[in-house]
């Protein structure tokens, strides 16, 4: 309802208490008039009953002879005509038994109405109610028989006007006496009542006034009585309101404030463990899980949904996860298991991932633990290198100990002086030399490889000649025993800018290379040595026909110590190095190494130089 | 016991091997690898066959195994040339009979000594 509206109301009720105040007296008066009119009505009426009752009976009994007028007196008729004082009387009249008139006395304007006579003798006494000709009067007739020796003679009838409702002469003072009080008080009373009413009129506005502001503000009104007690009640009520409603307000604001705070700290924490390279899940004291971040449904392959509010089984049927998972959920403040948890997950088979518990304690109160922090890792690259190192070890010793064996064969048999001849000890000391070489070779590849990744390896830069570099390397690389089931092809253009290398790393580089493409070619394969320049960039390329490389071997041949598991390439001995240092080298020249292979049908290696003498020449 | 098969992936070694042996008045025979060595067990077997481990195409191991499938009824005797690593390793060899080994780096005098005695019966004894 709108504030006009119930202002409206409000002035309409008021009014009519006020009018209320003025007809209800009112009321009061005309109904106490009513009731006194209408008892004077009935006593008149009674009051003539008995009086026509009595006179009629007292007339009946005088001699008839004294009823009927004589010529020069008045009848008795006319003398109760002249001497009734009732205003009521209306007529008297004698009749005789037929009903007929013998003499009358009657007030002007009343014609006596015709009566027959009663039949019936226990009728002869007794009273009428007339209504005569005008319709309007009426009129209580009594009438009584005129009995003589016994004789009936005639009637006797009397007639009064029926009294009437309305004041009598006599009665208006009484009535104004009445009135004139009633009147008085009434409008004492209104006045009274709206001096009483009008402070809860203000007071009522007022209130209006604050609930129309919404605000909280003392009444200010100046009253007496119990009205001021109200008033001044009602300012402490107000006032107990006031400091209450301000002392929520700053809960409020308090709370809001501290809400705000720790929305914020939440949040703060949760970009933290956001942020962790690690997947993190959070296990609450009931041991739900609360919080996942968002590396764990990207490392698990679950989305976070069903990692939050789902049992373990939708996410892991591992018995040995769902084992280490239920201890963390059922056991949070002991039993922590102690070792991580190494799984491959049910959807990829190729992962390996570790969990590990963490119990978050109170930073306060040791004893108490409020929840459980899980770790998840991805350890399949860590697994790999461990299983690389391994391998790398073993080939490494077996890099070392081929020609260890050759040392101690030949240098045993030498040790023997008969029958050796001397073609037999110029090669021996040869191979000696050679394998003494390799053994060399293996070990600088090791530190080289070594000082590259601690990055205390320098490069000695010189300006060289490529076409020259590769023919010497490609020369070599042919006497590797296999020349005769492959083919060796070079192709290069004859004048190429000389390249600012490490002339020795790149060799090394180089050298890898090919013997990756003898290594891994099958017999009447083709390796090709190639080198172009486009523009400022350098080309050095290296092909092979052999058992090429696969798609997901590809992305790991450049790491240090891989080996495929392909069958055909662990026919092939290697320590897995030579693709790692290779890359090294190359980078460390500022270029890039990158291959392009086909399982069955060969591989190509392509080692891509910036050429910056040759920028430096164009720029002169 | 005259035909020895040496199974040697390393030039230099069956070099040694070949001249050290031939020179004791044995004939040899050298495959580079399981599969070459195979295909010459296929035209004659030997009277000894001398085997390395780690080899490209087919190893060792699995040399034997194949030996072991193929030729049931296995006359010749088979030396296989070990690093001190791989002797750890020899669970393979536990049902081959008639199976020894012999310790890397080689000694030619051992390897002498060894073909000795089990010509004189008293086996193979690394």
């Amino acid at each position: 309802m709108s504030k006009s509206n119930t202002n409206i109301v409000t002035s309409w009720v008021n009014a009519r208490i006020g009018l209320m105040v003025i007809l209800a007296p009112i009321g009061a008066a005309i109904v106490t008039m009513f009731l006194i009119f209408n008892h004077l009505h009935e006593t008149r009426i009674s009051q003539i009953r008995n009086q026509g009752i009595e006179l009629v009976r007292i007339i009946s009994e005088i001699p008839y002879y004294q009823l009927v007028p004589n010529e020069g007196h008045r009848g008795t008729l006319e003398l109760i005509k002249y001497n009734e004082s009732d205003q009521n009387f209306a007529y008297g009249a004698i009749t005789d038994k037929t009903g007929a008139l013998i003499t009358s006395a009657a007030v002007s304007g009343i014609i006596i109405p015709k009566l027959k006579p009663p039949a019936d003798p226990s009728n002869w006494l007794a009273e009428k109610r007339i209504t005569l000709e005008d319709q309007i009067k009426h009129i209580i007739e009594f009438h009584a028989p005129l009995i003589e020796k016994g004789e009936l003679l005639g009637y006797v009838r009397l007639g009064f006007h029926e009294p009437k409702y309305g004041l009598t002469q006599g009665q208006v003072p009484f009535l104004a006496t009445i009135c004139l009080p009633i009147f008085i008080i009434a409008a004492l009373f209104l006045y009274l009542i709206k001096r009483e009413i009008q402070p809860l009129k203000v007071a009522g506005n007022q209130i209006n006034d604050l609930v129309n502001q919404s605000s909280f503000k003392q009444v200010e009104i100046h009253a007496s009585g119990e009205l001021s007690d109200f008033i001044q009640k009602f300012n402490e009520f107000i006032c107990l309101a006031q400091s209450r409603i301000s002392k929520l307000e700053s809960n409020k604001n308090d709370l809001v404030a501290s809400s705000k705070l720790l929305t914020y700290k939440q949040s703060k924490i949760e970009s933290v463990l956001q942020a962790l390279p690690e997947a993190v899940m959070v296990f609450d004291e009931s041991g739900n899980v609360s919080f996942v971040n968002s590396k764990v449904s990207s490392l698990l392959n679950v989305p976070a949904e069903v990692l939050i509010n789902d049992d373990i089984v939708n996410w892991s049927e591992n018995q040995n996860v769902m084992k280490y998972i239920n201890k963390i959920k059922n056991n949070p403040t002991s039993n922590y298991p102690a070792e991580r948890l190494e799984f491959t997950p049910d959807n990829s088979p190729d992962k390996r991932i570790a969990i590990k518990a963490y119990p978050l304690f109170s930073p306060k109160e040791n004893k108490y633990v409020y929840g459980t922090l899980a770790l998840f890792q991805d350890v399949t690259e860590e697994n790999l290198a461990k299983q690389a190192r391994g391998e790398f070890v073993a080939h490494v010793a077996h890099e070392l100990k081929t020609p260890l064996n050759v040392l101690a064969m030949y240098s045993e048999t030498l040790q023997r002086e008969e029958g050796q001849s001397a073609e037999f000890r110029t090669e021996a000391v040869n191979v000696i030399h050679d394998e003494v070489e390799r053994i060399s070779m293996l070990i600088n590849n090791l530190l080289s490889i070594t000082k590259i990744e601690l990055g205390s390896l320098n490069l000695e830069r010189q300006h060289v000649k490529l076409r020259d570099l590769l023919v010497d390397i490609f020369e070599t690389i042919k006497r590797s025993g296999r020349e005769k089931e492959l083919k060796f092809q070079i192709d290069m253009p004859k004048e190429m800018s000389p390249l600012y290398i490490d002339k020795d790393l790149l060799r090394i580089a180089i050298n890898n290379l090919l013997t990756n493409a003898i290594k891994y070619s099958d017999t009447n394969g083709v390796v090709t040595l190639s080198a172009e320049q486009i523009d400022s960039s350098v080309y050095i390329r290296v092909r092979d026909t052999g058992i090429g490389i696969s798609v997901d071997d590809q992305n790991y041949i450049f790491d240090k110590f891989y080996r495929s598991n392909d069958e055909k390439t662990r026919e092939r001995t290697g320590h897995g190095l030579g693709l790692s240092l290779a890359k090294d080298i190359v980078q460390l020249h500022h270029g890039s190494l990158k291959v392009q292979s086909e399982k069955g049908k060969g591989s190509e290696f392509t080692i891509i130089l910036e050429n910056n003498s040759s920028i430096l020449e164009r720029a002169v | 016991m005259q035909n020895i098969l040496i199974v040697e992936d390393e030039p230099h070694i069956i070099r040694v091997m070949k001249l050290s042996l031939e020179e004791n008045g044995y004939s040899i025979n050298v495959a580079h690898n399981g599969e070459q060595a195979l295909e010459k067990l296929n035209d004659g077997l030997p009277d000894l066959l001398i085997t390395d481990i780690n080899m490209p195409r087919m190893s060792g191991d699995l040399l034997c195994k194949k030996i072991e499938e193929d030729i049931p009824d296995r006359q010749f005797p088979i030396l296989v040339l070990t690093s001190k690593t791989e002797i750890e390793h020899r669970e393979w060899t536990a049902n081959m009979e008639n199976t020894f080994f012999l310790e890397k780096p080689i000694s030619i005098r051992k390897l002498l000594k060894m073909i000795d005695e089990y010509k004189n019966g008293s086996g193979l004894a690394a």
